[in-house]
C-alpha cells in the first residue's frame, strides 16, 4: 500500500461530529492518533512563531498518522492540515509533517538511546542544513535538497516541516526499485549535499566531525541484533539453495566479525575525502515530484537525518545503490552511477573553492572500493527489511529483538522474491571479490 | 626468415654442450641448423632451431643422445632501433634471469615439494654474443597457441597457476636475498627512457583518430587526445611498486606468444604450459602481468565478463604459495585487498586493451615489423591506423572504452 493510498483511506473515514464552535468554518478540528502534546494551541503557537505573526489564528486542524507499519522504524510521523487566518485577514491552508519520538515503547527508547537520533536530527535541521543551503546559494544554485523546517521543539523532541506531499511530492513505492532517472536525480542532490558539507566542515574548523554515531559506531552495538540477526536469517535461507552451500558457510563465518567489519566502514580512513553522510538514504527517505501529465520525475527531496554521520561518501552511495534501485541498476550499473555522482560532487567542490585535495575519479573509485563491504552488508542485511511485504509484524521490536516473533519477522523478509533474487545473483559477485571472507 | 647467425657453428654448439654437461670430451655426431620464425611472429629476437645428436665421453656409452635446442640471439637491427632499444637492455636482462634467477625460483618451489616446471631450462648463456640456448620445447610437444583466436578458461587457468607460483617464489627470493630483485626497473614504462612512446602514444593516437570518426565514441576520442601528452608519465607511475604491498618479479609481457602449451594427444585438451621470454621483467605489482595477460590474450566473453573469477583463482594460489614459503616481509593480501591493488593498477588494463591488443591480434602483415611499430613516420602511422580497422578491435573498444571511462582511466589527472 502506498502512502497516498493510506492517506486516501484515512480521508474517507467519517469525521467526528462535535458541538458547533463559534468558528465561521463548517469544518471541525480532528485529531487522530496524535501525540498528546500536539494540540491546536500548540500548533497555533508554532505557526505564529514561524510566520512571525502573533495574531495568526487557526480555524481548524486535521491531524492523522502519516505512515503505516513497515514504512518507518525511526519514530512517529503525523500529518497536519491547518486552515488559518493571518493578521492581514488573509486565509491560508498549510500542510505540515510533525515528526516525534516513539512514545511508550521502553525497549525501543532504550535501544535507540545511544544513537541519539532525535537530538541529532533536530540539530541538523536547525543548525546544519540551513548552512548547506546557504553555500549552494553562494554559487547561484537554487536547487532544494531538503524539506523546509517550520519548527524545532527540543522539549518534545519533535520537528515540524512543510508537508511536501501537498506540493505534489510522494514517496516512491518502496517495493519497486528506482529507475535511472530518479536515481540520478537523487544522486545529484546527494552530491551537492555532500560537497557543501565538506566545504562547511572546512570553513568551520571541522565542526561536523563530531557526528560519529551512525548505524555502526564505536560507542554501542545496540543494533547488532538487527544486523547480525538479518545476516543469520539470510544464511538460513541461502543454505537451503542447491549450489549455495559455500556462500552460506562464509556468511556463517562472518557472524563473529560482522559488527567490526561494519565499524571499519564508518571509521575515518586517512587520505580519503569525507562528508556529512545522510546515513540512511533509501527509497522511503526520498520524496519525488512527478509531472502530472507525463509521469516523468521532476524533482527529489531528501528527508530524515536521524543517522547523519561524518564519514566516507561510500556510506550513502553503497547504502542507496544497494537498497533502492531497480534490479538491473543494482547489479550492473553502480560504477557508472558513482561516476555520475562524482562529476556533480567534484564540480560543486570546485565551485565552492574547497581547499583540500579532491581525488581524481579513479582515486575516488579506489576509496569506495575500500569500503565495499558496506555494499555486501546492505544488499544482504538491509534491503530485505525494506522490501518486506509481510507487514503485520514489521516494527522496531521485531527488527531488534531475538525472540520467536523477531525471528519469524526476519525469516519473512527473506521469503520475498526480490530479496531472493538479489541474494542469488549478487552473492557470487561479493564472494569473488572477497567480501564474504572473515579475514578480508 | 632471418638467417641463422654465422657464429652458430659445429664448434660453437659442441662447446655449449660440453659446458652444460660438464664433459670436455663430448662429441657431436650430427647437426641440423634452421631458422625458426617468420615475420610478425616475434619482435624479441632471432630464433634458430638446432637438432643435435651427440655422445657423452663416459661412461662408455654406445648410444647417441638427441637434443633439440632453440638458440635465441639479438636481432640485427638498424642503428636507430638499436639506439632506441638500448636502455631497455632486454638481452642482458633475459640472460641474467635465465642464468641466475629462474634456477633459484625452481629450487625454492622444490623446498615445498612443488616440482612443476614453470619455464624452460637454459642450457647455455653467452654474454659476448648475446645468445641463450634453450631446450627446444616444441620437440617435447609444446606449441604456441593461436594469438588471434586467443585463450579460453582452461588455458587461462594453466597459465595463472604457473604465474602465481612464479610471482610468489620471486617475492620470497627477494625477501631472502634482501632486495636482490628490486633492481629490475626497466619494464615497458620506466624512468630511464620513453622509447616505447612511438608505439604506445602512437597507438593511443591512432585509436583516438578512429574513435573520433564514430559518433558514439567521438567524445572518448577527445579524451584520448588530451591524455596523450601525459601517457608515459601515468604509465611510469603505474609501474612503480607500492611500499607495503607484496611486489614480485613481474614477467612483464605475458601474452599468448610468450607461453607454450602441451596438449593431450587423445583428448586435445591442454595439460601443461610453460612461460617464456623474460625480456621485460621488472619488480612491481603482480596485477600488471594479470591486466596485460587478460586484455591481450583472452577470448570473449571471458575477458569482458569473467575476470572476477580469474583474479580469485590467481589470488588463491599466489597467497597459498607465499604462505607455504613462509613469506613475511609484507602482509599477504586478502582477496579484497588484492582486488584493491587490481583496481589501483587498472590503467594498465586500459593500455593493454586499447594500445597493445590491436597489435597482438592483427592479421594484417602489411608493414608488420618492429620499425613500423616503434616509429612515428608515415609508414608507422599507416601501420597503426590499419590496426584500428580490424572489426574485432573495433568491437572490443566499443565495449570496453566506456568501461574504462567510467572508472576515470581516460582522465588526464587520474594518477595511478
Amino acid at each position: 500500500m502506498s502512502v497516498s493510498d493510506l492517506i486516501g483511506a484515512l480521508d474517507a473515514i467519517p469525521k467526528l461530529t462535535t458541538v458547533p464552535s463559534s468558528s465561521a468554518s463548517a469544518q471541525e478540528s480532528v485529531f487522530l492518533d496524535a501525540p498528546e502534546w500536539l494540540t491546536e494551541a500548540y500548533l497555533q503557537d508554532a505557526l505564529r512563531k514561524y510566520y512571525n505573526d502573533r495574531r495568526l489564528k487557526i480555524t481548524w486542524v486535521k491531524v492523522n498518522p502519516a505512515l503505516g507499519k513497515g514504512e518507518n522504524y525511526g519514530g512517529v510521523l503525523t500529518r497536519v492540515k491547518a486552515q488559518f487566518t493571518r493578521s492581514d485577514g488573509s486565509a491560508q491552508l498549510g500542510h505540515y509533517i510533525v515528526k516525534s519520538t516513539f512514545e511508550g515503547n521502553d525497549f525501543a527508547q532504550k535501544t535507540m538511546e545511544p544513537y541519539d537520533i532525535f537530538n541529532r536530527e533536530m540539530e541538523i535541521y536547525e543548525q546544519v542544513l540551513p548552512k548547506l543551503k546557504a553555500l549552494l546559494r553562494e554559487i547561484g544554485d537554487t536547487e532544494q535538497i531538503f524539506a523546509e523546517t517550520m519548527a524545532v521543539d527540543i522539549e518534545n523532541s519533535s520537528l515540524i516541516f512543510e508537508d511536501l506531499n501537498a506540493r505534489g511530492f510522494t514517496m516512491p513505492d518502496r517495493l519497486k526499485g528506482l529507475d535511472m532517472k530518479i536515481t540520478r536525480l537523487v544522486l545529484r542532490k546527494l552530491a551537492k549535499m555532500h560537497a557543501t558539507s565538506a566545504v562547511m566542515n572546512e570553513r568551520e574548523n571541522h565542526a561536523l566531525e563530531g557526528y560519529d554515531r551512525g548505524f555502526f559506531n564505536r560507542y554501542t552495538d545496540n543494533y547488532a541484533p538487527a544486523f547480525v540477526g538479518m545476516l543469520q536469517a539470510a544464511t538460513r535461507r541461502v543454505a537451503q539453495w542447491p549450489g549455495y552451500e559455500k556462500y552460506a558457510a562464509k556468511m556463517e563465518a562472518l557472524v563473529p566479525i560482522y559488527m567490526e567489519l561494519g565499524k571499519r566502514i564508518f571509521d575515518i580512513s586517512p587520505g580519503h575525502i569525507n562528508v556529512l553522510a545522510h546515513g540512511d538514504l533509501w527509497t522511503n527517505n526520498v520524496l519525488v515530484n512527478y509531472d502530472k501529465e507525463t509521469g516523468e520525475p521532476l524533482d527529489a527531496i531528501i528527508i530524515d537525518f536521524q543517522y547523519t554521520v561524518w564519514g566516507s561518501p561510500a556510506l550513502d552511495l553503497f547504502y542507496f545503490l544497494n537498497t533502492s534501485l531497480e534490479f538491473d541498476l543494482h547489479k550492473s550499473h553502480q560504477e557508472e552511477l558513482i561516476a555520475y555522482y562524482f562529476g556533480v560532487f567534484s564540480e560543486t567542490l570546485k565551485k565552492l573553492q574547497y581547499q583540500t585535495a579532491v581525488p581524481s575519479l579513479h582515486q575516488f573509485h579506489q576509496q569506495m572500493l575500500e569500503k565495499k563491504f558496506y555494499a555486501a552488508h546492505t544488499s544482504i542485511s538491509v534491503l530485505p527489511i525494506q522490501r518486506n511485504v509481510e507487514t503485520d509484524n514489521a516494527d522496531f521490536n521485531a527488527l531488534m529483538e531475538t525472540n520467536q516473533r523477531a525471528l519469524n519477522f526476519k525469516d519473512a523478509c527473506y521469503r520475498n522474491p526480490i530479496s531472493e533474487r538479489v541474494l542469488r545473483e549478487l552473492l557470487p559477485d561479493f564472494e569473488a571479490e572477497g567480501l564474504l571472507d572473515a579475514d578480508q | 626468415m632471418a638467417a641463422a647467425p654465422e657464429w652458430l657453428t659445429h664448434k660453437y654448439i659442441e662447446h655449449a654442450l660440453r659446458s652444460h654437461y660438464k664433459d670436455d670430451d663430448l662429441t657431436i655426431t650430427r647437426l641440423q641448423i634452421n631458422p625458426a620464425l617468420g615475420p610478425g611472429e616475434n619482435y624479441g629476437g632471432v630464433l634458430t632451431r638446432v637438432r643435435v645428436n651427440f655422445k657423452l665421453s663416459s661412461p662408455k656409452e654406445e648410444k647417441e643422445q638427441l637434443q633439440n635446442l632453440i638458440v635465441k640471439t639479438e636481432i640485427d637491427d638498424d642503428e636507430l632501433t638499436q639506439e632506441l632499444m638500448a636502455p631497455y637492455d632486454i638481452y642482458n636482462r633475459e640472460m641474467t634471469i635465465y642464468q641466475e634467477v629462474l634456477p633459484k625460483l625452481r629450487d625454492l618451489l622444490m623446498e615445498i615439494g612443488d616440482t612443476e616446471k614453470i619455464f624452460p631450462t637454459a642450457i647455455f648463456v653467452d654474454r659476448e654474443r648475446m645468445a641463450i640456448i634453450f631446450e627446444d620445447l616444441s620437440v617435447a610437444g609444446y606449441v604456441m597457441a593461436d594469438r588471434v583466436r586467443r585463450l579460453n578458461e582452461e588455458h587461462t587457468h594453466l597459465i595463472l597457476r604457473k604465474l602465481a607460483k612464479f610471482h610468489a617464489a620471486s617475492a620470497v627470493l627477494n625477501e631472502r636475498e634482501k632486495g636482490s630483485l628490486e633492481g629490475y626497473d626497466r619494464g615497458f614504462f620506466n624512468k630511464y627512457t620513453n622509447a616505447y612512446s612511438g608505439y604506445f602514444v602512437g597507438g593511443l593516437l591512432a585509436a583516438a583518430r578512429w574513435m573520433s570518426k564514430v559518433p558514439k565514441l567521438a567524445h572518448y576520442g577527445e579524451k584520448l587526445f588530451a591524455l596523450a601528452p601525459h601517457y608515459m608519465d601515468i604509465g611510469r607511475e603505474c609501474f612503480e611498486p607500492t611500499a607495503g604491498h607484496v611486489n614480485v618479479l613481474a614477467h612483464g609481457d605475458v601474452w599468448t606468444n610468450n607461453v607454450m602449451f602441451k596438449y593431450d594427444q587423445l583428448t586435445g585438451r591442454p595439460v601443461d604450459v610453460l612461460l617464456i621470454d623474460f625480456q621485460y621483467s621488472f619488480w612491481g605489482s603482480p596485477c600488471i602481468d594479470l591486466h596485460h595477460f587478460f586484455n591481450t590474450s583472452l577470448k570473449e566473453p571471458l575477458r569482458r565478463d569473467q575476470q572476477n573469477g580469474l583474479f580469485q583463482f590467481y589470488h588463491s594460489i599466489f597467497s597459498e604459495t607465499l604462505k607455504k614459503l613462509d613469506y613475511s616481509q609484507n602482509p599477504i593480501p586478502s582477496l579484497h585487498q588484492f582486488k584493491q591493488q587490481v583496481e589501483q593498477k587498472r590503467f594498465f588494463a586500459m593500455h593493454s586493451t586499447v594500445v597493445v591488443q590491436p597489435v597482438m591480434i592483427s592479421q594484417d602483415p602489411t608493414d608488420a615489423c618492429f620499425n613500423a611499430l616503434m616509429n612515428d613516420d608515415e609508414r608507422g602511422i599507416r601501420f597503426k591506423n590499419r590496426l584500428y580497422t580490424n572489426p574485432i578491435v573495433q568491437q572490443n573498444l566499443q565495449a570496453l572504452v566506456p568501461f574504462f571511462d567510467r572508472k576515470g582511466l581516460l582522465e588526464v589527472d587520474q594518477t595511478c
